[in-house]
């Protein structure tokens, strides 16, 4: 019998990440064997609801699945939807449903940046006490997420859970003026996101070398939202609707999310800012791609998720001036939605939600409701890939007092930004009967 | 005093059952006491909004409440209840009305002035009404408001209470 020497660090409930989760890390004799990223938040079935309705009712229903990315849900079913049904929507409705994802990317992005993930590099349990000493900062942070809110309050009626799209176009599309409006706060944001680019290259980050495998949606002449081929850093170029022949997902014991892998591959894979920049940064805006070069922190992007906050600051950067210039070009469609007519089949779609890949899959009747669904949300799709970089680096911190080591694993998962709510809504329910 | 009027901020969701009361307390709030007072409808607080105040302008924020009994109305100055807030919360979809009250706190530098008036919820189901329990609450719910709102004036006037 060894005599071995186990050490148990058990983070039962991760701060300053969405939704709730908790961390199991275990070493033996010095050495990180396993690390969990327990996912307890309960399951809330999403897959289940949907079937049996129309097409805009689940594109209601699935904006429900999260409050900080309501659009990302939207978007990957109205354009599921719409491939199935062979509808070609108007330019200018393609171009506000740009704006409607560069608002939630504005807001999500910005409240990762400055609620959830700066105070780990400022030193601060939260966003409260780093506020005192930081206060131009928390007040820039407040200010960006307001203004991402206010776009989806402006073209989806709402600034949280929006509910104008449908398939084919929107419920009501704004006027020029009303878009028109958003623009100074637009100007104004777009100076306070080339501040936040750089503020967060000014943060000292633990050193950190680990080439990851990223995966994205790459556009040939735009930045990725709605449209795109799946890529990989490792050579992987497929249409949007094969996800389910390069990727699969499996469930983990002790976890409310499944995994997912690339088939035939070893090791994780890793969506979001970091992948986004690294993959397709030479179509982001002008002034965004400006400012990743001033920053120098490309090549740390690819290897050190810590510098994902740098990604993010540059994404917030790309999605305002982007806005600015949507805001500009947009003259209002002949109509707000384009006519339908569904039929029986199946389609899948993916668009980049502010954490990565949100890939969807329906299958529908005659009629055009729904009698399959498959969600996958990047944070499920992320698992694996933050339980290798814990077991991967862990070991380098196990000198540490346990508080000090719970604070730095904890700062590496919010590196992730996981949004574990996301996360719990599509666990393959299994009866076992004996 | 800062001649203000006193701002209402109604929190919650509509369409979800008793997170609706916000809603139902500010229209039933008499036409005199409406037509002197601000009111947001804002679903979360927002910490924008709050520190958008003029200075010293008083606000009574309204929202459902888990945590004490249905129909149970609970009034806290704005103040305490940001003494209530965890320094680490532990999931941010957004700040909760505590943590939001908080961090203006801080970002001001001085406690906010007003009122937190909450109803204890039972349900909030999509669709659903009022439940039994809150909706017998509102007249007491609307009075508390009430006189949370002329107790803030008649602070700002600078009369002793």
């Amino acid at each position: 019998m060894t005599d071995t020497a186990v050490r148990r660090i058990a983070v039962h409930e991760l701060t300053r990440v969405e939704g709730e989760g908790s961390l199991t890390l275990e070493v033996r004799d010095g050495q990180v064997t396993t690390a969990r990223l327990g996912i307890f938040e309960a399951p809330r079935y999403f897959e289940k609801i949907v079937v049996g309705r129309t097409p805009d009712e689940v594109i209601d229903i699935v904006a429900r699945i999260c409050g900080i990315c309501p659009v990302a849900y939207q978007m990957s079913a109205v354009h599921a939807f719409e491939a199935l049904f062979g509808v070609r929507i108007d330019p200018m409705v393609r171009l506000l449903r740009r704006l409607l994802y560069a608002g939630e990317w504005i807001e999500s992005l910005g409240l990762h940046v400055y609620m959830l993930h700066a105070p780990d590099f400022l030193g601060y349990e939260s966003a409260i006490a780093m506020a005192a000493e930081h206060r131009e900062a928390v007040v820039r942070g407040l200010a960006l997420k307001k203004v991402g809110n206010e776009i989806l309050r402006v073209l989806g009626g709402r600034a949280i859970h929006p509910v104008s799209v449908r398939v084919g176009g929107f419920s009501r599309v704004p006027t020029r003026r009303e878009l028109q409006a958003l623009r100074p706060q637009l100007e104004h944001a777009l100076e306070q996101a080339k501040a936040t680019v750089r503020w967060v290259t000014g943060f000292a980050m633990p050193h950190l070398d680990r080439p990851m495998r990223f995966v994205a949606l790459s556009h040939p002449r735009e930045y990725p939202y709605n449209e795109g081929r799946l890529v990989s850093s490792d050579g992987l170029d497929v249409p949007v609707e094969h996800w389910n022949e390069a990727f699969e997902e499996f469930q983990v014991e002790g976890t409310n999310a499944l995994h997912a892998r690339l088939i035939g591959a070893d090791g994780p894979y890793l969506l979001g800012p970091a992948a986004r920049v690294t993959l397709c940064g030479d179509r982001l805006h002008p002034v965004a791609r400006s400012l990743l070069a001033e920053t120098g922190m490309a090549g740390a992007i690819r290897t050190n998720i810590y510098a994902s906050i740098v990604a993010r600051a540059v994404e917030l950067v790309h999605a305002t001036a982007e806005a600015i210039e949507i805001v500009d070009a947009y003259r209002p469609p002949a109509r707000p939605a384009e006519p339908w007519t569904p039929r029986a089949g199946s389609s899948a779609w993916a668009t980049e939600a502010p954490r990565g890949l949100c890939f969807h899959r329906y299958g529908c009747d005659e009629a055009g409701r729904i009698t399959a669904c498959q969600i996958v949300p990047p944070t499920s799709q992320n698992q694996a890939a933050i339980e290798a970089d814990l077991v991967a680096t862990a070991g380098s911190l196990l000198d540490l007092p346990d508080a000090e080591m719970t604070r730095r694993l904890e700062q590496m998962i919010r590196s992730y930004d996981p949004c574990i709510s996301c996360a719990t809504h599509f666990l393959d329910l299994t009866v076992l009967r004996r | 005093m800062s001649c203000a009027p006193v701002t209402v901020f109604a929190c919650g969701e509509r369409e979800r059952g008793d997170d609706a009361v916000a809603y139902a307390i500010v229209d039933a709030l008499p036409p005199g006491l409406r037509g002197r007072i601000a009111v947001v409808r804002d679903g979360m607080l927002d910490a924008g909004s709050l520190m958008a105040l003029p200075e010293g302008a008083p606000a009574v924020v309204v929202d459902a409440v888990a945590g004490v009994a249905p129909g149970e109305v609970v009034v806290l100055p704005l103040a305490d209840l940001a003494g209530l807030a965890r320094s680490s919360p532990r999931s941010t979809h957004w700040m909760s009305i505590d943590a939001t009250v908080a961090l203006v706190q801080t970002l001001l530098g001085e406690p906010v002035e007003g009122t937190f008036v909450g109803v204890g919820l039972r349900d909030c189901d999509f669709g659903a009404p009022l439940s039994p329990e809150v909706a017998a609450a509102l007249p007491a719910a609307v009075a508390a408001v009430a006189a949370a709102v002329e107790a803030l004036e008649a602070a700002d006037r600078g009369v002793a209470r």
